[in-house]
């Protein structure tokens, strides 16, 4: 079974993000910003992270950034929900390996698609992430 | 007389150069100071010549006593030493010459043994011998000396050694006084007839003078009376033929400096309106240059700046005088700025193109900058280049404004994708039920049409935020009966979702007085507080909107028992977009616009919105609105 470490700000958006996931089998754990997500780590190692950009305390941002500087060789891949498009808004992510960019408003059917995919065959997940 | 004749010369040429000096006071002295002059110089020669000549005889007569006297010792010196001194029957030699002497000078005729003891002395009346010491031994075989006597004569001594025999030494001494510069008696009448002939000689030399100069003197009048009409004409006079030539050249030469002077007044014309032209068109480029809104700068060819605008001065924060005739290094403190003008300051191929760069200065205050520069080229030759000319434009305020609307419309569409994600979510969700759950689907529901009422609320707000952003919203005052007012807008809030677990009270006095105010805008402001203190608020709690009235203004409280803000976050909160990093706050649905534009409708309204607050004790939200006798007064 995988573990999904999911991060929002919007209580509603995790109520149903929750729902729909845990009917495909996967564990999960919310947290409501960066600094709780970054704390929920130590004690779950996820398989998937999910996470808004615009939060309080710490910013989806900065939770990659803090996650790629305290793990440079992790292997999970990152899923980052934003509502802005432009290139502009995505050029602190260079560094950050295995970071996909998925657009508001979020398709669930797309989302739990990708997951599966992920689950079959990791490296081709990757692989779709890193494009 | 020839200073006569110089004044009348200098006055001419003098008066014809600087054409402005005086000449009344350089008109011919009064013949009576100069006949006084005469005398007086007639003295002085006379008391010159007189002087001179008895100096020549006291010489004369000194020279006289030098022969004489050493004569007389190498003669006495050679006689032997017995027939010198005195003896029995026998007369004294010394006395002897002394009485042949017929020199009223001679003084003394002396032998002194070693010791200088005299052994055999003749004397004139009233003269001593003065003591002086002789040599040890003998310097050479004859010498002489000045001393001076007793009697304060000055006396010319010769002294040389004689044998005395028996290995004896003695010395012969002779003495003459020394003469005195004087008149004798036989002297007077011959010194009387030269001072008579110099006496009558003088004034015969001046009358001579002054008849040759005569012409001179009625040309240096009549030249003096045309300059003074500053008339120039040709000087007509009768003179001795030998001054018609200088006559003639000098009034050529008057005629020549007329010309001259009128060729120089016109120069001197040319150049005063063509100066004040250039004056004039310089202070019109200036007044130009100062006019634009752009800080400007001119080199010229040697680098320096030749004029600096005002805008230039304050943008670099240094006074007019730090710039202008000095080098940039001496006040650009900026390097990437003072390298750029230094590319200009040198006639290389670089300073012959137009230029454009951006530079960021400042770190107190950064300043966005863009710079030109432009060569001037000389208006006849298009190769040569005059300076540069430099225009600064500070687009600080323009980056910054559209930084402002880059991250205002960031803003916009994170806030207005964020609902549609919740409903995009939940409408899968609802899709995707195949149980049919109905607790599920009225969940859904409820939740969307919550997110709609939120995307309506904040488009509400954009708009009417816009329109006062682009002063397009007109506020139009009616006459607002605000216990009416404040009754309605808190019934429409008291029945929406927020409400329904909160214990909404209303506290308006009866009698509240009616303002000025625009209802509409007026209702999104109370509307905003309002749905703020009740998203806020925990379950059960108390929202309330309460009035107070006073003599010049009314006060509309909404006041919570929320979640409260804490004192940092009291002044942002009115900021765009702000959202609390509260995770209590955050769990509310908001988008950061609804207490902005509060506080805009209030200040169009001139009034006040204030907040005070506790973290989990609540908020208290005022707004202010001055009534018009309080308006009155404060313009008072």
């Amino acid at each position: 079974m995988k573990t999904i470490l999911l991060v929002d700000d919007e209580p509603m958006v995790l109520r149903i993000m929750r729902q729909a996931l845990e009917k495909d089998g996967y564990q999960i754990t919310t947290a409501f910003d960066g600094a709780e997500a970054l704390e929920k780590m130590v004690v779950s190692q996820p398989d998937v992270l999910i996470t808004d950009i615009d939060m309080p305390r710490m910013t989806g941002k900065e939770l990659c950034l803090r996650i790629q500087a305290a793990m440079p060789d992790r292997c999970f891949p990152i899923f980052i929900m934003t509502s802005l498009t432009a290139l502009e808004h995505r050029d602190w992510s260079g560094e950050i390996t295995n970071l996909t960019f998925i657009e508001k408003p979020i398709s669930l059917r797309k989302l739990r698609g990708r997951l599966a995919e992920l689950a079959a065959s990791p490296s081709a997940a990757t692989v779709r992430a890193a494009e | 007389m020839d200073r006569t004749r110089g004044d009348i010369i200098t006055g001419h040429c003098f008066g014809f150069a600087g054409k402005m000096i005086q000449f009344k006071h350089l008109k011919f002295r009064g013949n009576d100071r100069l006949g006084l002059a005469m005398i007086v110089a007639s003295l002085v020669a006379i008391s010159l010549t007189v002087a001179t000549l008895l100096w020549n005889q006291k010489q004369s007569q000194e020279k006289q006593i030098r022969a004489q006297g050493v004569s007389l010792t190498r003669m006495l010196s050679g006689l032997p030493y017995e027939q010198l001194v005195p003896s029995q029957g026998r007369q004294e030699l010394l006395s002897t010459i002394f009485q042949s002497q017929h020199d009223q000078n001679f003084a003394y005729a002396a032998i002194v043994d070693v010791d200088n003891n005299p052994i055999a002395v003749a004397s004139a009346p009233g003269s001593t011998m003065p003591l002086a010491d002789l040599p040890e031994k003998p310097g050479g075989w004859l010498s002489d000396r000045m001393l001076i006597a007793s009697n304060g004569d000055t006396i010319i001594e010769f002294y040389s050694p004689l044998d005395a025999g028996e290995d004896k030494l003695a010395y012969l001494r002779l003495g003459y006084r020394q003469p005195v510069v004087g008149v004798s008696l036989e002297q007077v009448p011959f010194l009387a007839t030269l001072g008579l002939i110099i006496f009558l000689l003088t004034p015969l030399f001046y009358l001579l003078v002054r008849k040759e100069v005569r012409p001179l003197r009625e040309a240096n009048e009549k030249i003096t009376a045309i300059i003074e009409s500053d008339q120039f004409k040709k000087i007509d006079l009768q003179v001795p033929a030998e001054l018609t030539g200088f006559l003639d050249r000098f009034t050529a030469f008057v005629e020549f400096a007329k010309q001259r002077i009128d060729v120089l007044e016109d120069d001197q014309t040319k150049l005063v309106t063509s100066k004040n032209l250039i004056t004039y068109s310089k202070s019109r480029i200036e007044a130009v240059l100062e006019a634009i809104p752009e800080s400007v700068l001119i080199l010229d060819q040697s680098g320096n700046i030749s004029f600096a605008n005002r805008n230039l001065t304050t943008l670099m924060g240094v006074s007019h005088d730090d710039v202008v005739n000095r080098s940039p290094a001496d006040w650009c403190v900026n390097q990437e700025l003072f390298e750029f003008i230094s590319r200009y300051s040198k006639q290389s191929s670089a300073s012959r193109l137009s230029e454009t760069t951006r530079l960021n200065v400042g770190s107190l205050k950064p300043k966005n900058l863009v710079i030109k520069a432009y060569p001037i080229f000389s208006a006849s030759d298009s190769s040569d280049i005059n300076g540069t000319l430099i225009v600064i434009r500070d687009i600080t305020k323009e980056s910054t404004s559209q930084r402002q609307q880059g991250e205002f419309v960031a803003h916009v569409a994170h806030e207005l994708k964020t609902p549609l994600n919740t409903m995009m979510l939940y409408t899968e969700a609802l899709i995707d039920d195949d149980q049919e759950d109905p607790k599920t689907r009225i969940e859904a529901a409820n939740i969307m049409r919550d997110e709609v009422e939120r995307l309506a609320g904040l488009i509400d707000n954009l708009l009417s935020i816009t329109k006062i952003e682009m002063g397009e919203i007109s506020i139009e005052r009616q006459r607002l009966r605000l216990h009416d007012f404040l009754e309605d807008t808190f019934e429409v809030a008291s029945r929406t979702e927020h409400a329904s677990e909160l214990n909404c009270e209303l506290d308006l006095a009866s009698n509240l007085t009616s303002i000025m105010a625009d209802k509409d805008l007026l209702r999104i402001a109370i509307n905003n507080l309002l749905t703020n203190a009740m998203k806020y608020s925990r379950p059960g709690g108390a929202v309330s909107l309460s009035s107070e009235e006073t003599e010049q203004s009314v006060r509309i409280i909404v006041r919570d028992e929320g979640i409260g803000i804490s004192a940092e976050e009291q002044e942002l909160i009115f900021e765009r977009f702000y959202r609390s990093d509260d995770a209590k706050a955050r769990k509310s649905a908001g988008h950061g616009l609804g207490l902005s534009l509060a506080r805009d409708i209030v200040q169009l309204h001139n009034g006040t919105l204030t907040v005070s607050s506790k973290p989990n004790e609540g908020s208290e939200f005022v707004i202010q609105i001055w009534k018009e006798t309080g308006l009155l007064k404060q313009v008072v």
